[in-house]
Formats: C-alpha cells, sequence, structure tokens
C-alpha cells in the first residue's frame, strides 16, 4: 500500500497454491520450484527468532562506547526526533569486556551470551527508519511500516512450507502481552491463512483450542468416527468436493494436533541439566518461563517448524521490556537477567546436537537506543539510525563483528545494513532469492523486502 | 450538525514550486554530463541519475544524494573528487557544482513532469484508456437475461446448468446469501412459493444486518485505531448500525456514496425522524474507519500521509475498483493513473478535517432545552427582583470590601470620591491606549465553526447545576456548550492558523474533560491537547506552529464526547478526572480569540467604567449597578455589564443563592429537575468541511518532505476527465458526484459485480477490487454492462438486483458438476453448477446460535467485546462475554491489535484493507475451534437442553432438523443411535441422557452440511 514495486516478472504461483492451500501449507512453493525445493541451496532449513521489543540499548550489549564515558554529562546535540535543549550525553552503564578467540566486546549485561561469541556473527550497523515501536516491530517484522503485510514467518513457510505435515509452520512463543502494531506483526497479511503465526502462551493453555473438549479420549474418537461417516456421504452426494474433502482430512490432523502439541510442550524428556542450562530452575518466574519458551523453540524446530519466534516476558514498559526511556540501569540489568542464560543456553543446545548446521537463530531488536539522554538522565530514547542486532548459525560465519558505527553510536560509520538487507539475508541463507519470492496481489508481484534489500554476502560462511 | 458561524478565512499556505532552478541548472548539467553512464542505456555501478528515486537508491556504493544535505551527498563527494572522481570526462565547473549542492540542500526536487518515463508513460496511458474494457462507458443495447445470458456462453463451451436444487438446498442457499442465516423448516415446508420466500427474505431485518456486515469488509471497518494504544474510533458501531438501516431501508446505492465521501455536506441529509438523526452525516465515519497513529505529526510526518494513503486506497478500491495508492511514489505502472491524481485525492482529503460530529437532529433536546430557556428567563426576572431588593445595602457592602488596586476593578472608584476630576482624565487616556495597544498588536481570529454549539449574546449565565449556588456565572457573548446543560457537550473549531502570527490566544473555560486541542496536517489523536481546568475564562496562549509552513494547523475546543483522545491512554488521566467518565457532563465556554506576536495578553479594557463619570451625584455606584440589573433582567446586557455582573456576584455583593427568595429556589429546583432529562448528543467520527480547501503539491517518491508541482483536487483525471473540481470547499461534494455519476464507467458496474459475487461466489470479473488492467477479465462482459445499465435504471436499487439474481434459474440450479463441465470450466467461470460454500465466520457462528435457541434478534447498539483468554485493558481490549450476549457477530466489537479469535479463524479479516471477497481457508485450526472451543461447546449443550424437552424418539429428528433444516435418513437414524448406545456405555449413562445428547448435538455442530451451503 504504501510502495508499489514494479511487476517483476516472476511467475506467479497463486492459483496453484490456491488449489493446494489447506493444511498448514506444507504443500508449498516447494513442490513447485525446481526438486531442490528452493531457488538454490539452502544452508539452513529453520529460523528461531529471538525478538526483544521496546529497543535493546547498543551501545550497552555489543556495541562499547568509550567516548561516551568522556561526554558524559555534557550537552548533547544530535539531529534526531527527542532533539533539544536538555539533552546530555550518557555515559554506557556498564562495562566491556573482550571474549573468545575473536576477542569481540560484550558488556557485563550478558555473560552468559558473551561465552558464545566466537559462535555468532554480530551485525552493529543494523538501520531501521522509525523511532517509533509500532512501526519499527512492524517494520522489522514485515518489511513494511503499517499493518496489512505478510509476516517474516508468514513468507518463509509459504516460501519453504513445514517440514512437519502435522504441525504449523510459522509459531509464536510468547507471554500475555502483544507488543505495539499487534498481531499485525505476525499476520500472514495476503498470504493463506496456513501462513499465519500459530500463538503458544507460557502459561495456562498453551494453544488455543488445544485441549480436547472430550476429556475422555474415546468419547471423541466415537464422535469423529460418525462425524467422518456422516461427512463423507455429503462428499459422495455432492461428487466430491475438494473442499470437503480437506476439511475432513483437517479433522484428522487437528485430532492428531491435540497431543502431539502438548507431547512436544511437555519437557519430561528433556534432561534436568538441559532445563538448568536454560533456568528452569530459576526461583525468578519471567526467568523460568523465558527460559521455558526458549527449550520449547528447541523442541519445536527439532520437530520441523520452520521458523519460531520468541517474545520476552513483558516487565515494564507496556511498549515492549526493553524500552527504557528512564531507569535503563535497573530494567535493561532485569531483562538481560531474564533472557540472557536462556539465550546462550540455547546455542549451546543446538550446537551440541547438531542443530546449529541447519538452525538460524537471530537476536532482533526493533531499533537501538539514544546515547543521550533527556533531563531526568537516566534512560535512552528510541534510535533507529544506528544499533545492533546478531545472526548466528547455519551458513553464518562464527565470530565475527560486521559494521561500524561512529564513536558516539549515533549513525551507522560503515557496512550499514538495513532492514530489508537482513531479510535478504535470511532468506538467501534458507535457499530463497528474495526477489523470486513473490506474492501476487491487487495486481502485483509482492515482495518481503518491497523493492529493496541487498543480501549481505560478508556474514555468509 | 455544523454551522459556520462567520465568513470563513481562507487556507493561506502556498506550496511553492522551484522548478526553475531543476529545469534550467540541474538537469542539463547532468544530462550532458552524467547520463552517457548512468541513465537508461548505461548504469555503471548500478547508478541511474536520471530519477529522484534513482539518486536515492543509488548504486553499488549507496545512495547517491541525501536531500537537504549536499555534504553528506556521495554525488556531490564525486563531483568534487573527495571520494570519486565524477565525471570521468573533467571536474565540473565550480558553478556547475554548486547549482547541484543548491537544489540537493533545497531538497533535490525533481518535478513529476520531467519524470524521464514521462513520454512512454502517456503512449501507454492512452493505449489503455482506448483498449481496457472497465474505461470504456457501459454499452448500451437491449436489456439481456441474466439465464439467457449464461446459458448462450455455457452453449458455447458445450455446457449447460446443472439440474434444478431441491426446495430445501434452494431455500436454505437463498436464505444464506440473502441474510446469512438458514431458514427455518417451517419456511421449507410451508407453501409459500419460492418467490414469497424471496421476498420475506428480502424484507426481514436479517437482510440489512448480513449486507452491512459485507459492506464493513469494503471499508476495513475498525471500531479501534490500533497502532500503540488502541483508541477508539468515536461512535463506530453507529455507522455500522446506518449501514444496516440503509440496506434494509434499500437507501439508493449512488445515495450511499454522496454519504460516505459527502454525507456532511449534502443540500438535503437523508432525516431519519424516527431516530432523531441526521443519516447521512454518518456515511463519512467510512474514512475514519483505518489506523490511526497519535505521535507527533511534525516530527513523524508519515502518521498523517499514511491515514490519508489508507483512505485513498479505500475510497478507490471500493467505490472505483482502482487502485490509485498506487499512484503515491510516481505514475502507476499498469493503469492510467499518474500521480497527480493521487495527490488531486490527497488534497481534497487533507482539506477535509476530522472531526467529531454530533448527528442529532436539532430537535432532540428541542423540547427539554426550550422549557429550561423558558424556566432560565423567570429564574433572570425573580434574580433580578432580589438583587434590586438588596441595592440599599451595596454601599455598606463596597464599604467592607478591600481596596481595589485595579484601574479595570469596578470597585476601584469607590473611596476615591475626591479624585475623579483627576481619575476621569487618567480613564479616558487609559481607556484609549489600552484599546490602542489592543488594536496594534492583536488581530481577531474569527470564523470558528461549532458542532452543537450555539452562539450567545452578553450576560447569559448558566445554573448551577446543584447546590446552594443559583447561578454558575454570567458570561461575556460567545459559544457555551453549558448554557442549559452541561449534558449538551459540543465541539467547535478553528480556520486554519495563519502562518504570519506566532501565537494564538484564547478566552476559555471548561471543565469535567473538556479540552483544546491543536490538531496538525489532520492528525486527529495527536498530541497536542490539554484539559481545560479553569472554571472562569481566562485567556490561554498557543503556538500557531507558524513555523511549519506547509502543515495546515486548526485548534479545537471538545468536550469529552467529541474528544478522539477520550478515553485516554493509561496514565494520561488522573483517577478523579476518570471518575468523570461515568457521565457524559463535560463542558467549555469561548468567548473570543485573538492572533499576535507580542507574548503578553491583551490589556483588560476601561469601557465598563466610564458609566460612572458621567452621574456626578452621591450613590452612583447603587445606580449604576441598579442599570446593570435592569438591562440584565430585560435581556439586554452589555459587554461591560458583564464585567459588573461577574464582579458583583464575585465579590457577593449580591446574592447568589438558590434560597435568596422561595420563588427563586422553586424555579431552580424545577430547572434542576428538567435538565437532567437532556440527553447527550450521539457522536460519531467523520469528516467535516471548513472553509475553501487546497491542493497539495505531489509528494516527489512519496516523500512528504519533497514537494512536486501542485495537483489540482479531481479525480482520475485521464480515466474521467481533466477538469479541476470547482468548490469553494474540500472537493468532496464534487467527488461524491463525479463517482455516483451514471456515466461513471466503474461505479455501476463495480458494484453489480461485487453483487454477483456475493450470490454466486465468484464475480463476472473475478478480481472484485481491481477492475483495473491487472484485473481479471469479465468472463460475461454484456451482462455485466446489462445489469449496470438495468441497476441505475432500478435507481440504484440494490434489493431489486439481487432479487433478479436469486429469483434466476441459474442461481436455481443443483451443485452437481460433471466430469466434463469440471475439465473444460475447473473454476466454474461460466457457472455450470452452483459451487458449495463455506459458511462465513458470521454466518457460522449466528448459525450455532440459532440453532441453540440463544440468537436475540435485536437491531443495533454499541458492540460487544469478544471473548479473550486475557484481555488486555491498557491496550483497549476488553474480553466481553462467551455468546457476545447472544447477539449476531456483526454487533461482536471489531478490536485492532487483537481481534476475535473465533471469526477470524474462519477467515473473517483484519480491517486494514478493503476486502471485496475473503479468502475460504481450510485449517485444522478450524477444526480444534469446533471441536474444542467452550463458545461451540456451549451452543451444542444449549440445543441439546432444547432437543431433550422432546420425547425421546422425536429428538433426532429435531436436532437435524435445528441444524441442517431436514429429518434424517435411515443410515443417519442407525448411524446416531450406534453413537448414542455407544457413548452411553462409554459415560456410563443411558442413551436418553442429556451428556450423550450434548455429544450428539456437538457432533452434528462439527459435519459439514452444517459448515457449508450448496
Amino acid at each position: 500500500m504504501t510502495n508499489c514495486p514494479g511487476c517483476t516478472n516472476t511467475f506467479s504461483r497463486r492459483d496453484a497454491l490456491r488449489a493446494a492451500s489447506t493444511g498448514f501449507g506444507y504443500t508449498a512453493l516447494s513442490a513447485l520450484l525446481a526438486s531442490a525445493g528452493t531457488h538454490f541451496p539452502a544452508r539452513a532449513k529453520n529460523v528461531i527468532f529471538l525478538f526483544m521489543p521496546g529497543g535493546v540499548s547498543h551501545m550497552e550489549s555489543f556495541d562499547p562506547k568509550p567516548k561516551l564515558a568522556e561526554l558524559d554529562g555534557k550537552p548533547a546535540k544530535l539531529d534526531n526526533y527527542v532533539a533539544g535543549p536538555n539533552r546530555r550525553w550518557l555515559r554506557p552503564l556498564w562495562t566491556f569486556q573482550k571474549y573468545g578467540q575473536c576477542g569481540a566486546p560484550v558488556s557485563e549485561l550478558f555473560p552468559h551470551i558473551a561465552q558464545h561469541v566466537d559462535d555468532i556473527a554480530i551485525i552493529r550497523s543494523m538501520k531501521s527508519e522509525f523511532p517509533l515501536h509500532a512501526r519499527g516491530n512492524i517494520f522489522l517484522h514485515t518489511g513494511r511500516n503499517i499493518g496489512g503485510f505478510p509476516s517474516l514467518g508468514s513468507w518463509i513457510t509459504y516460501g519453504l512450507g513445514s517440514l512437519n505435515k502435522n504441525l504449523p509452520g510459522y509459531v509464536l512463543l510468547r507471554d500475555a502481552s502483544i507488543p505495539p502494531g499487534g498481531i499485525e506483526n505476525y499476520s500472514n497479511g495476503f498470504l493463506p491463512a496456513s501462513h499465519q503465526a500459530t500463538m503458544i502462551r507460557d502459561e495456562g493453555n498453551p494453544v488455543e483450542n488445544i485441549s480436547p473438549a472430550d476429556k475422555d479420549a474415546r468419547v471423541q474418537r466415537a464422535k469423529l468416527d460418525a462425524l467422518a461417516q456422516q461427512d463423507r456421504s455429503l462428499l459422495k452426494a455432492t461428487g466430491g468436493d475438494d473442499a470437503i474433502e480437506s476439511s475432513i482430512a483437517n479433522y484428522e490432523m487437528a485430532y492428531r494436533m491435540q497431543s502431539l502439541v502438548p507431547d512436544l510442550l511437555d519437557l519430561a524428556k528433556e534432561s534436568e541439566e538441559t532445563k538448568k542450562m536454560y533456568g528452569l530452575d530459576s526461583e525468578d518466574k519471567p526467568k523460568r518461563l523465558y527460559g521455558l519458551q526458549c527449550l520449547r523453540a528447541r523442541r519445536l524446530i527439532e520437530a520441523g517448524v520452520r521458523f519460531v519466534e520468541v517474545t520476552c516476558p513483558n516487565l515494564f514498559g507496556m511498549n515492549g521490556t526493553w524500552d527504557q526511556h528512564s531507569n535503563l540501569k535497573k530494567e535493561h540489568e532485569k531483562n538481560a537477567f531474564v533472557t540472557d542464560q536462556a539465550v546462550a543456553a540455547l546455542v549451546k543446545d543446538l550446537k551440541q546436537r547438531g542443530l546449529f548446521d541447519e538452525t538460524l537463530l537471530v537476536w532482533a531488536t526493533e531499533f537501538g537506543r539514544t546515547p543521550d539522554s533527556g533531563p531526568k538522565g537516566d534512560g535512552r530514547d528510541h534510535h533507529p539510525d544506528c544499533f545492533t542486532m546478531w545472526i548466528a548459525g547455519a551458513g553464518v560465519k562464527r565470530g565475527v563483528t560486521y559494521g561500524e558505527t561512529d564513536e558516539l553510536g549515533n549513525k551507522v560509520a560503515s557496512n550499514l545494513v538495513t532492514i530489508h538487507d537482513f531479510h535478504a539475508t535470511m532468506l538467501h541463507l534458507l535457499g530463497l532469492n528474495h526477489e523470486k519470492l513473490t506474492y501476487r496481489t491487487g495486481g502485483r508481484e509482492q515482495r518481503l523486502t518491497d523493492v529493496h534489500g541487498q543480501v549481505v554476502k560478508a556474514i555468509l560462511s | 450538525m455544523r454551522h459556520a458561524i462567520l465568513a470563513l478565512a481562507s487556507f493561506p499556505i502556498a506550496f511553492g514550486q522551484d522548478n526553475v532552478l531543476f529545469e534550467t541548472k540541474v538537469r542539463p548539467v547532468l544530462a550532458r554530463n552524467c547520463y552517457s553512464c548512468h541513465a537508461a542505456e548505461k548504469q555503471f555501478a548500478g547508478l541511474r541519475v536520471d530519477s529522484r528515486e534513482a539518486l536515492l537508491r543509488g548504486g553499488k556504493r549507496g545512495a547517491a544524494i541525501v536531500p537537504g544535505k549536499p555534504d553528506a551527498s556521495l554525488l556531490v563527494k564525486a563531483i568534487e573528487h573527495q571520494e570519486l572522481k565524477m565525471p570521468m570526462g573533467g571536474k565540473l565547473k565550480e558553478s556547475e557544482i554548486a547549482v547541484i549542492k543548491e537544489w540537493i540542500s533545497k531538497g533535490a526536487a525533481w518535478p513529476v513532469a520531467s519524470s524521464p518515463t514521462g513520454s512512454a508513460t502517456q503512449d501507454r496511458y492512452a493505449r489503455q484508456l482506448k483498449e481496457h474494457w472497465a474505461f470504456q462507458p457501459v454499452a448500451k443495447g437491449p436489456q439481456l437475461s441474466i439465464d439467457g445470458s449464461l446459458r448462450a456462453a455455457l452453449k458455447k463451451s458445450g455446457l449447460k446448468f446443472s439440474p434444478a436444487a431441491d426446495r430445501r438446498t434452494l431455500l436454505r442457499r437463498a436464505s444464506y446469501v440473502l441474510t446469512g442465516l438458514p431458514p427455518t423448516v417451517e419456511e421449507i415446508t410451508s407453501g409459500a412459493s419460492y418467490e414469497q420466500v424471496v421476498d420475506k427474505l428480502l424484507a426481514s431485518p436479517r437482510f440489512g444486518e448480513h449486507w452491512a456486515r459485507y459492506w464493513l469488509d469494503i471499508v476495513r471497518y475498525g471500531e479501534t485505531r490500533g497502532y500503540e494504544w488502541n483508541y477508539e474510533i468515536l461512535g463506530a458501531w453507529r455507522y455500522r448500525d446506518y449501514l444496516i438501516r440503509a440496506f434494509n431501508s434499500d437507501v439508493p446505492y449512488d445515495q450511499l456514496i454522496r454519504e460516505h465521501i459527502a454525507g456532511d455536506l449534502l443540500a438535503k441529509p437523508r432525516v431519519n425522524a424516527a431516530e432523531k438523526i441526521n443519516e447521512s452525516i454518518i456515511g463519512t465515519a467510512f474514512f475514519r474507519m483505518g489506523e490511526a497513529g497519535h505521535d507527533d505529526c511534525i516530527q513523524f510526518r508519515e502518521l498523517a500521509t499514511d491515514v490519508v494513503d489508507n483512505q485513498i486506497d479505500t475510497l478507490t478500491k471500493a467505490f472505483q475498483g482502482i487502485t490509485v495508492s498506487c499512484a503515491r511514489c510516481h505514475d502507476h505502472k499498469l493503469d492510467p493513473i499518474p500521480t497527480e491524481d493521487y495527490y488531486g485525492l490527497y488534497g481534497i482529503l487533507n482539506s477535509s478535517r476530522q472531526v467529531a460530529q454530533s448527528i442529532d437532529l436539532p430537535d432532540v433536546n428541542a423540547e427539554v432545552v426550550t422549557r429550561l430557556r423558558k424556566l432560565k428567563t423567570r429564574i433572570r426576572v425573580q434574580l433580578a427582583e432580589v438583587w434590586k431588593s438588596e441595592l440599599p445595602a451595596l454601599e455598606a457592602k463596597l464599604t467592607a470590601l478591600p481596596k481595589a488596586n485595579e484601574l479595570e476593578d469596578p470597585g476601584y472608584l469607590f473611596g476615591r470620591e475626591e479624585e475623579l476630576a483627576k481619575l476621569e482624565q487618567q480613564y479616558r487616556q487609559e481607556a484609549k491606549e489600552r484599546l490602542e495597544y489592543n488594536q496594534q498588536y492583536f488581530t481577531p481570529f474569527e470564523g470558528w465553526t461549532s458542532s452543537n454549539v450555539v452562539a450567545s449574546g452578553d450576560g447569559e449565565f448558566a445554573i448551577a447545576k446543584d447546590g446552594a449556588t443559583a447561578v454558575k456565572g454570567i458570561y461575556p457573548a460567545g459559544s457555551y456548550t453549558f448554557l442549559e446543560s452541561e449534558t449538551v457537550n459540543g465541539g467547535m473549531m478553528s480556520p486554519y492558523l495563519p502562518k504570519d502570527k506566532k501565537f494564538v490566544s484564547l478566552k476559555v473555560m471548561g471543565g469535567r474533560l473538556g479540552a483544546r486541542r491543536t490538531i496538525i496536517d489532520n492528525c486527529a489523536i495527536g498530541e497536542n491537547y490539554k484539559l481545560l481546568e479553569n472554571d472562569s475564562l481566562q485567556w490561554l496562549r498557543l503556538e500557531t506552529f507558524a513555523k511549519q509552513e506547509r502543515l495546515p494547523v486548526f485548534l479545537e475546543l471538545v468536550t469529552r464526547l467529541f474528544n478522539p483522545r477520550i478515553p485516554d491512554r493509561p496514565g494520561m488521566l488522573k483517577p478523579e478526572q476518570l471518575k468523570w467518565m461515568d457521565e457524559p457532563r463535560s463542558y467549555f465556554g469561548f468567548a473570543g480569540a485573538l492572533l499576535h506576536d507580542v507574548e503578553a495578553e491583551p490589556h483588560k479594557t476601561l469601557d465598563h467604567m466610564l458609566p460612572l463619570f458621567e452621574d456626578e451625584k452621591q450613590g452612583r455606584y447603587g445606580r449604576q449597578v441598579q442599570s446593570v440589573i435592569e438591562r440584565w433582567a430585560e435581556g439586554r446586557s452589555t459587554e461591560g455589564d458583564v464585567i459588573w455582573l461577574d464582579w458583583l456576584l464575585r465579590n457577593e455583593l449580591l446574592s447568589n443563592r438558590k434560597d435568596a427568595s422561595p420563588e427563586l429556589a422553586a424555579l431552580i429546583d424545577e430547572y434542576r429537575r428538567n435538565e437532567e432529562k437532556v440527553v447527550p448528543p450521539r457522536v460519531v467520527d467523520g469528516f467535516a468541511d471548513a472553509g475553501p480547501g487546497h491542493d497539495t503539491p505531489v509528494f516527489i517518491s512519496g516523500d512528504p518532505k519533497s514537494f512536486g508541482a501542485q495537483a489540482p483536487r479531481r479525480l482520475l483525471s485521464r480515466i474521467l476527465g481533466p477538469e479541476p473540481f470547482q468548490t469553494d470547499g474540500s472537493g468532496r461534494l464534487q467527488l461524491a458526484g463525479r463517482i455516483a455519476d451514471p456515466n461513471n464507467p466503474l461505479t455501476a458496474r463495480l458494484m453489480v459485480n461485487r453483487l454477483w459475487q456475493q450470490v454466486f461466489g465468484r464475480g463476472i470479473v473475478a478480481s472484485v477490487d481491481n477492475l483495473g488492467t491487472l484485473g481479471e477479465k469479465p468472463s460475461h462482459p454484456e451482462l455485466l454492462d446489462a445489469l449496470a445499465r438495468k441497476f441505475v435504471e432500478d435507481g440504484w436499487s440494490v434489493k431489486k438486483l439481487l432479487r433478479a439474481m436469486v429469483m434466476s434459474d441459474s442461481f436455481k440450479q443443483g451443485t452437481h458438476t460433471t466430469a466434463d463441465a469440471h475439465t473444460l470450466d475447473p473454476q466454474n467461470a461460466l457457472l455450470h453448477h452452483y459451487p458449495l460454500r463455506r459458511l462465513s465466520a458470521e454466518s457460522l457462528r449466528d448459525s450455532m446460535l440459532l440453532a441453540a435457541g440463544n440468537l436475540k434478534g435485536d437491531l443495533h447498539g454499541p458492540s460487544i467485546d469478544p471473548p479473550r483468554a486475557e484481555a488486555k485493558d491498557y491496550r483497549r481490549l476488553f474480553a466481553g462475554p462467551l455468546d457476545g450476549g447472544g447477539r449476531r457477530s456483526i454487533y461482536t466489537k471489531i478490536t485492532r491489535m487483537e481481534g476475535a479469535t473465533f471469526l477470524e479463524t474462519f477467515d473473517a479479516p483484519t480491517p486494514m484493507v478493503t476486502r471485496g471477497t475473503r479468502d475460504v481457508t481450510n485449517v485444522p485450526a478450524q477444526a480444534l475451534a469446533l471441536m474444542n472451543d467452550p463458545f461451540v461447546v456451549a451452543q451444542a449443550e444449549a440445543l441439546s437442553a432444547r432437543v431433550m424437552k422432546e420425547p425421546l424418539n422425536r429428538r433426532l429428528d429435531m436436532l437435524f432438523q435445528c441444524l441442517l433444516q431436514r429429518k434424517p435418513d435411515a443410515v443417519e437414524k442407525e448411524r446416531y443411535t450406534g453413537l448414542a448406545r455407544e457413548l452411553a456405555a462409554m459415560t456410563g449413562s443411558d442413551t436418553a441422557s442429556a451428556a450423550v445428547w450434548n455429544h450428539l448435538a456437538h457432533t452434528l455442530f462439527n459435519s459439514k452440511e452444517f459448515l457449508y451451503f450448496r
């Protein structure tokens, strides 16, 4: 709606997909592409996308700015949305140390992730467009600044299909909150509904309608058997309609999901050691819940889910837990405490299980935070001009840091990576050409990357 | 309704066009020196420099220019030989470099007319206009029958209709298609002819609910604004009710179009006497149904432009079947829509104010207000009597007052009798000087428009709503929402603020969530608002935002019901303020506005003091006050009198107690009793014009900070004609006329096709929202045109057209298809059978409630929050009852950020864009919902409870009839008796038990025969 790409001349798969758009979208593009199933050989099979909503401070996580310590408290003049007379530079509130063989500096906020810098590629030169949560989130998730477009996970399941016919291809592991931008962050947009995110909650009933209403499994089976007979006679009477046939098949799949999903979420078979690694023994409830979701993420990709996003427990700001306009010290620290151990555990666990070679692990946030602070001096504001994300796993160079920001952490100094570039790179690792992954709607071919995006080749292994 | 109360000032913003520099200097330099390697033919390093977009996109090294920042632009670095040395042939002249830098520093405007694709585009447009079917006039010709046309087309392919459907199938189909609900068994078994049944369905109030729901998809209807805080769209549900009434009473479609686009501007609005509302004005709410953010629109320009973009997108898709929003950044590549067309519409919408307005007819409170006014006249007389009786004591009271220090204080001259002569001179001098000062530095800012507020003269007053006080205040001429009652509410808006004054000062008062707002670039829920917390008139100085030369800015005064920021997001209102949300009372008073540059208030005038000098005898104060009271009693107060009265009451020189006399007390009691009967206005977010509109320039590449040529306000210049609208308003009225024109080639075809798609499951043009070159071709073009003609001839009657469709043999066909037909026409474009169709989300949910006996038939009313596993109050995502109060699904609240999950599982759209057809997906989540959702289980149990009242041998019949409108056949009887036995054994009950019948009902709820109609 905002931008209209020209008619890129890729072949339309819409009708074929429409005909096959049943189930969880496992009949996907792959069936229609060359036998390889992708545009070119894929390095990664699936994705775990760790979303840190609110905006993590880059100069206090992976991009040290000693200059700010010098300038601390002096009047700051920046050309951004909060610029004004009462701004002062703010020193980084945490110290950095170098870690691993690569010697990448990590702040004391993330002692666990720090142990894995040799496994990840840190991108310090991310740039977004919008210093506003709703737009920033939607941009990060859909490549557009307003709702109504398919989410990254939807594009990927649309492009690749699910690896497990009994499971959804795109899963969101979430807490009770909904980040700004709302459900549009996880929407299938104009793609078939089978590509929307299935939500799994950290507490309570994990998936909507997954617990059988009939507590006695025999009762449900008996009803479904009678139903199947009933529906087959209709099928016969109508001369075999595809829709009814698929609908009947969906009941069988739904029936299986009722036991499959709880099994998948049940950690009984996980060792105590593993659970401990993810922090499930923590006395802190949010930390336990986040650990649980990270461990579930691993189990889901193991079971063949293509794209799993994990959001953070929302502890403070209603606009994302990392949104520290004030109380930076206390609240960033708490967020890091809740997430750091489980994220590191995920890296370790994936590696131990050999999944690191087929999984893409992304640590993402919608923007960074300003190098200066407002009059209260205890927080930082939204900063889309430069920030840090990291990516790791299949096909990604290990132990590298890509891109630079200026000495204030205010602008990208070299190797700028836009959100579109980041998306293009992710698709590339999954074997998809971002210019060819299209869907025709409203009379034109739409892309995740709109008319932009360049693969960041430098971080590919 | 809005009334312009004074002459309207014009919008003083002129959009500059600095194209001369570009055409005479910049382009020649680029063309001469750079095009040979960086234009259409060659793109060395991936770079083109022959359009602004190309420069912004840049090449391998990144963007070539940064508009506004020449030193940061790679192009400049290259031609200055800093990083690169370009052009290859030798460095440019310093003057040429300076020109390029100047151009970039001014924003690098690239006039649209100079776009390099210009002539090729023109040629393509000419070809499309000549060749594309939808741009040709609707063909004239003989009337064609639906059946004749379809049969002829089938015959050509060697196909024919499927045998006719049986009565039950047909009635079920007609009932779902026309009302979204199944028929009753009685309707099927009755002797009524099909035609009679159809007419009954068309006349049913359920018809309007069903078709209103369809139209809500077209207008991306939502009731909250999404983004971060999900603000409420004021009165959105009243628009939904408006649609239900409109479809039920078959309001002509062209009228509906006019009301949607310009309902507030119609010379003769459509009036609903029963409801006492102006129906037409509600239509414009359609523009307001999109997403909107609350942040600062100066900093974040897109917050404003994206709202307009969504409005343009919805307007053109909904009514013209064309995607004009594609032309936001460049000429439309596929349809003849140049960028100017987009900005022509942008100008119309940017000239229209996004405001909340009352839809009440003036007579809603007329009776009670008349009674209150009469009582006020009597109270005035009584009070004046009391005051006159207090005159003898006045001097004594004045003596007791502390000595006044300000010249303007009415008490100043008291006790200064000796200096009177000297003071007179000082007063006359000072009065003149103050007046001159005010005239020199302050300009009246007039021309405000009001909704539900009437202007009043000097000396009007309000009765205190409770307590011992009689009069709340006596006021100078102005606009006060509370003169009769604080429940009246209202809103006012200013003309656009001029760009040559720094400040605007308002003389205002207000309370109980009354507020002042500054609306920048039409951002309806912008941050710039403050509650009015002063109960007496005070000057309030505000910024005019004059530096924002290109942004229209206006002021609003609103009571709570007219303020789209209320209810505000968490933390914005204090707990004691939140309490005011419980009742509709809210108010403001406004006694004038001034524009100025000095950072000061106007001087207080002294004219009211001068009469004291005319009277040379002792006792002048008593006589002055007496004449003030007498004039007030007769309703002839002057501005000065109001100052006196205000002073007298404030200093308790005259009594202001309700019980000052028994007559007064009785009258005030009666007044207050009547005042309780005032009802608050019904308010809807919509559009209003205020004063002349303005064109906007093209935003180059969609960037709201880069300006091209002015785009005249008009609609689809290539397709419908280039004449700009002649208007002294926004142009919406002309826009509505151009769309509702019977000669518009798109309007009738689009609607006819939409209705056809709803009736037959597939449009004659399959892409129902796109009649453009990338849409599908019509399968039966002559029929489409014949129906479009008939539609217009029949007075744009939706019901007549639908009736013709459902009465056709084409509609009455069966669902059976042959292998041949399937091979020849797999998509059934020729309609060789009636397709099997899944119930819409709403029909499914409504049918369950109906079968369960829980569906309520009430029409209209506020929406009901959907059930939610977890409410998120801070985002206004509240949880409603599981069964939605038994109301039809159209009454479930459509919330952005998170919708109603059950409905969305069955493809109810999220409200973002026009959706003429819904997806019909087939996913396991739907099976899970029907198997396990507590709503479904509860409805199955309710149905079972109904069935349980019957004797055992009739129950299965009834179950089938409630759900499928037929009796079970022998096999089915066998199947369900068997199932009942099995379930009884498993649950340890008998086959007559409620437990068993709950399961049977639940099983049938899951049957595909229930889920589909054919």
